[in-house]
């Protein structure tokens, strides 16, 4: 008989009986008809229902069946006890449901592939030395010369926020310039129209005029899903493209964490940017990547580049490199590394944060199964009767167990399903916390048969965490005592085993608030430090003047009379421009030299520099603390001038660099002026809230060009930005505007701080209500077990402090233990967190003392509770009880 | 679950044997046919010989089919499969290695 008949009969158990008990009457039938006393023919198979039985259990899979019968009766129990279900659901999916959606987000940022064919044969390539892009020379003569990758393909998501309107307000969509190659190397088909062919890819455009491939999302929310796409006209920065393709729903671009809407090829850069910066050799922009021939390892694709390497270098080094640079160019080799998953700048910042948060789940996790399990040893009690009564009547004590695993697997199956549920929730908020790469910030969360499998394997061990041990005692009975005693059995206090358990969740606990503590301690310290700039009260516009008619050289004047007229605004305080603003991400690096004696013999002059307009410093409120700030004759006149911060005068000038000469170091043969510092500035910000005030010098802006920053006589001044936006298209209305506040740059540069420390404190204070409420019922329960023994104390003289402390005592023993043990672990992960952390040391002891107080203080109330209930025990009603 | 008793190992035999002869057999024939053939020295009992069939079959030894019998009655008539076949000699072999060596026991000591 085969498995599959063997299964069947598990489903069809009482048709097999009736087939079985036919055979064996129609042998009773013919030994009668030959002559068998009747009843003597029916006694030879002893007991018919354990005849029955035998052959029944060979032909059918009998654990299943029993495991089918165990389920049902499974379900029944969870279905009486209600209120114990719902507790028990509910703290596990809770724990089920946070950790489902950290898997979840994890999975789909670090472990999931792109979805395409063999993704596992996509390799990335970098140019090497300290660049991680491409040059678009380097890219050519890579994709002209190399043969040893099956295929290779370049995209970039820089300047490639397109604005898809006639004119008039911007309307931007994320854009990708892409390569010839890019959709069939990476193996993407089209499911409407092609994709890009090399013609496509020339300068200029290529014989159709400018393509565009666009994302199945966007053709939905734009086109609304018509056939006629492929044809249309889509105007890209006021240049027309025509959609050639569509991509499929499932695929989002080659960046993890971000989505595209169009695609076009790197070659019609020309036409939407306005200027031809193809040809530029130190313009680092494009991301490449590979696909390997099948069979091919990355060590042999990346010995068979390496000959290639001399010569794409010569033919693309940039001009002006100093002596070491130029040597770094040449000699740095390629670099290919597996790439399935594709390239993503939230992976590499969010990994280290996400196994934290995952292991910080896992342990809430195991708290909530420690009280769970709690909560099942309560409820073993109570039904001891019952058990005691099925082993009386012969049920063995393995069936038993299995019985009440099924019901721990029921329960757990509950709370799985309704922490999927959650995470679908907690996973779309776990997204918005995830700062904006190129748009805004997008991960595909389906669920998949990885995160399905995940969850499933969690609620199994979750099952057998909490009931292994409750079952195992539960059928721990002797009958005859069991019976006897009945309903008003005395248990027994707490067992070593509860002791530990205890402990165990003590140091658990421990562990989430110390990180807890460390998170937010992070994130308090990265957002209250001086930054040096006035964040609250500050507007940034960008300005995109590629439409504007002025020439570069006329734009000052139109932005003279810009900052004229936002000036006038009413509540504005100020407002001024600069080549870079802090916080954007952009910023310029130079190298200085002192004009006449060194006054530091520091080699590493290498600072930062930004381009700013007179009342810059006034604007962002950084105070200007010697000399004097830019005037508008320091744009005009030759005499250059400049204005230094605080840490480089320190660094450099000994603090009083004022009346000094200093300037850039500039290509051989290209000297620069002559800059005589003519102020200091108060250290500000410029990129990185983790590394203090860089050293900076400021420029007067020459030109026109970069943000317009405007300053509000009061903090929240989102309220300006209409009548900011309404100035300036006032002056210009062909510049592209897009403002923000500068209080979102620094709120989006804490992003993964922010959802450490939220989380950390949720985890934390979670921790610590499970602990106490656990440790509560624990203590509640060993004192009622042990009421007689306390009546009897006290009715021989026991004071009432002396029982209280009798039992708080125990418990602060236990702490104890459990205190040192989680203080062992946060030290050995402490290490892992370190480089999270900021302002604030992983081994920091003033966060582990406030970790142990906070922890004190809950275990030591749910403690006091029910042993101040205990001391009130009235002597003669607890000895009456027995 | 029955405990395998002393003479499951030949019962085995026994059944395997008789069907190779005579296939089509159902369980009282069976039953029968061990206690004439043995010439009334072996009897099996209903209680043994059912729980073997069920248990041969669904290792594969025998299959089974309902006939009709002529009391109007149905009935399971068994038969070997190749798999019993290969069975029914090596477990023919087993007796014949295990009755010997008893053999020599008996003559020796």
């Amino acid at each position: 008989m085969s498995l599959w008949s063997r299964l069947v009969n598990v489903i069809r158990g009482d048709r097999l009986i009736a087939e079985i008990d036919e055979e064996l009457e129609s042998h009773i039938a013919e030994a009668i008809a030959h002559g068998r006393d009747a009843e003597e023919a029916r006694r030879a198979f002893g007991g018919s229902l354990r005849q029955r039985e035998a052959s029944r259990d060979i032909k059918r899979m009998a654990w299943l069946a029993d495991f089918l019968i165990d389920l049902r009766r499974a379900v029944r129990a969870v279905w009486r006890h209600r209120a114990l279900t719902s507790a028990v659901v509910g703290s596990l999916a809770l724990g089920m449901g946070v950790n489902t959606a950290i898997f979840s987000l994890g999975h789909s940022l670090i472990l999931k592939s792109l979805p395409v064919a063999h993704s596992d044969r996509l390799v990335r390539v970098t140019p090497g030395g300290d660049f991680e892009a491409w040059t678009y020379p380097l890219w050519e003569q890579l994709q002209a010369h190399q043969a040893v990758l099956e295929g290779v393909f370049a995209w970039s998501s820089r300047n490639a926020s397109f604005d898809l309107s006639t004119g008039g307000e911007a309307d931007f969509a994320n854009g990708l310039w892409v390569s010839a190659g890019f959709f069939d190397v990476l193996g993407v088909r089209p499911i409407l129209g092609r994709t890009f062919v090399a013609a496509d890819d020339r300068r200029g455009g290529g014989p159709n005029g400018p393509v565009a491939v666009v994302s199945h999302r966007f053709w939905q929310r734009r086109f609304h899903g018509a056939v006629d796409v492929v044809g249309a006209t889509l105007l890209i920065e006021r240049v027309p493209f025509t959609v050639v393709g569509v991509t499929p729903p499932e695929f989002f671009g080659p960046q993890v964490g971000s989505t595209f809407d169009v695609a076009i090829p790197i070659g019609t850069q020309p036409l939407v940017l306005r200027r031809d910066r193809l040809d530029q050799r130190t313009w680092w922009w494009l991301q490449v990547m590979g696909r390997l021939k099948s069979g091919q390892t990355v060590e042999s694709a990346a010995a068979g580049l390496a000959p290639l390497q001399p010569i794409l270098r010569d033919l693309t080094r940039p001009s002006g490199l100093s002596a070491a640079d130029a040597a770094n160019y040449l000699e740095s080799p390629m670099t290919i590394t597996p790439a399935p998953g594709g390239v993503s700048e939230l992976r590499s910042r969010y990994q280290r944060a996400l196994t934290v948060l995952m292991a910080v789940a896992g342990l809430v996790l195991l708290i909530a199964c420690v009280n769970v399990a709690n909560l099942m040893f309560a409820h073993g009690e109570r039904r001891r009767p019952d058990v005691s009564l099925q082993v009386a009547l012969g049920a063995s004590r393995g069936r038993l167990i299995r019985q009440l695993l099924a019901e721990s697997l029921v329960l757990s199956v509950l709370g799985a399903v309704a922490g999927l549920l959650m995470s679908v929730w907690a996973g779309g908020w776990l997204v918005a916390q995830l700062p904006a790469v190129n748009g805004a910030p997008y991960v595909d969360l389906s669920i998949d048969w990885r995160v399905l499998g995940f969850t499933g394997g969690v609620a199994i061990a979750v099952a057998l965490l909490f009931g292994t041990v409750p079952a195992f005692r539960a059928t721990r009975v002797d009958p005859m005592q069991a019976l006897k005693q009945g309903r008003g059995s005395v248990g027994h206090g707490p067992s070593a085993l509860d002791n530990a358990l205890l402990a165990f969740q003590v140091s658990l606990c421990l562990v989430l608030v110390v990180a807890a503590g460390l998170f937010v301690r992070t994130f308090t310290a990265l957002t209250g430090q001086d930054t040096g700039v006035d964040r609250e009260r500050v507007i940034v516009v960008a300005v995109d003047a590629r439409h504007s008619p002025h020439a570069l050289a006329n734009r000052k004047a139109v932005y003279d009379r810009i900052l004229v007229a936002v000036r006038a605004l009413p509540g504005v305080a100020d407002a001024a421009y600069s080549s870079n603003a802090p916080m954007s991400n952009d910023a310029w690096n130079t190298v200085f030299e002192p004009v006449g004696p060194a006054a530091s013999p520091l080699q590493d002059r290498s600072v930062l520099k930004n381009e700013v307009s007179p009342q810059w410093f006034s604007t962002y409120g950084i105070p200007v603390i010697a000399g004097r700030d830019f005037s508008v004759f320091d744009q005009r006149s030759p005499q250059a001038v400049v204005i230094v911060n605080e840490t480089l005068a320190k660094r450099y000038f000994d603090g009083d660099p004022v009346g000094r000469s200093i300037r850039e170091v500039g290509d051989p043969g290209d000297p620069q002026p002559d800059l005589t510092i003519v102020g200091v500035a108060r250290d500000a910000v410029y990129t990185s809230l983790r590394e203090g005030p860089p050293a900076t010098m400021y420029l007067p802006s020459a030109h026109a060009f970069g943000p317009i920053s405007v300053r509000a006589e009061s903090e929240s001044p989102a309220y300006l930005i209409q009548a900011v936006i309404a100035a300036i298209t006032d002056i210009d209305g062909d510049l592209k505007l897009r403002a923000h506040l500068l209080a979102d740059d620094f709120s989006a540069a804490v992003a993964r701080e922010r959802m450490l420390a939220v989380l950390a404190a949720l985890f934390g204070g979670l921790a610590l209500l499970l602990a106490g409420v656990g440790l509560y019922g624990v203590v509640s329960y060993s004192v009622g077990a042990r009421r007689t023994e306390i009546g009897i104390r006290i009715s021989l003289g026991a004071s009432r402090t002396g029982v209280v402390g009798l039992i708080v005592r125990r418990v602060a023993a236990l702490m104890c233990v459990g205190v040192a043990v989680g203080v062992l672990i946060s030290l050995l992960g402490a290490q892992y967190v370190s480089s999270l952390l900021f302002g604030v040391s992983a081994h920091d002891p003033a966060t582990l003392a406030g970790a142990i107080l906070a922890l004190g203080s809950v275990g030591l109330t749910a403690a006091w509770i029910p042993a101040q209930r205990a001391a009130s025990i009235d002597p003669t009603r607890a000895l009456r009880a027995d | 679950m029955t405990k395998p008793d002393s003479l499951q190992g030949s019962l085995d035999l026994l059944v395997l044997k008789i069907l190779s002869r005579r296939p089509g057999l159902h369980g009282y024939a069976l039953m029968t046919a061990i206690q004439e053939t043995s010439r009334e020295v072996l009897r099996v009992e209903e209680g043994s010989l059912y729980p073997a069939l069920h248990r041969m079959e669904e290792a594969g030894w025998i299959r089974a089919e309902w006939i009709a019998k002529d009391s109007g009655r149905r009935a399971r008539a068994y038969e070997l499969t190749t798999a019993g076949k290969k069975q029914l000699l090596a477990e023919a072999a087993r007796w014949q290695a295990v009755t010997s060596a008893v053999n020599r026991v008996l003559r020796t000591v």
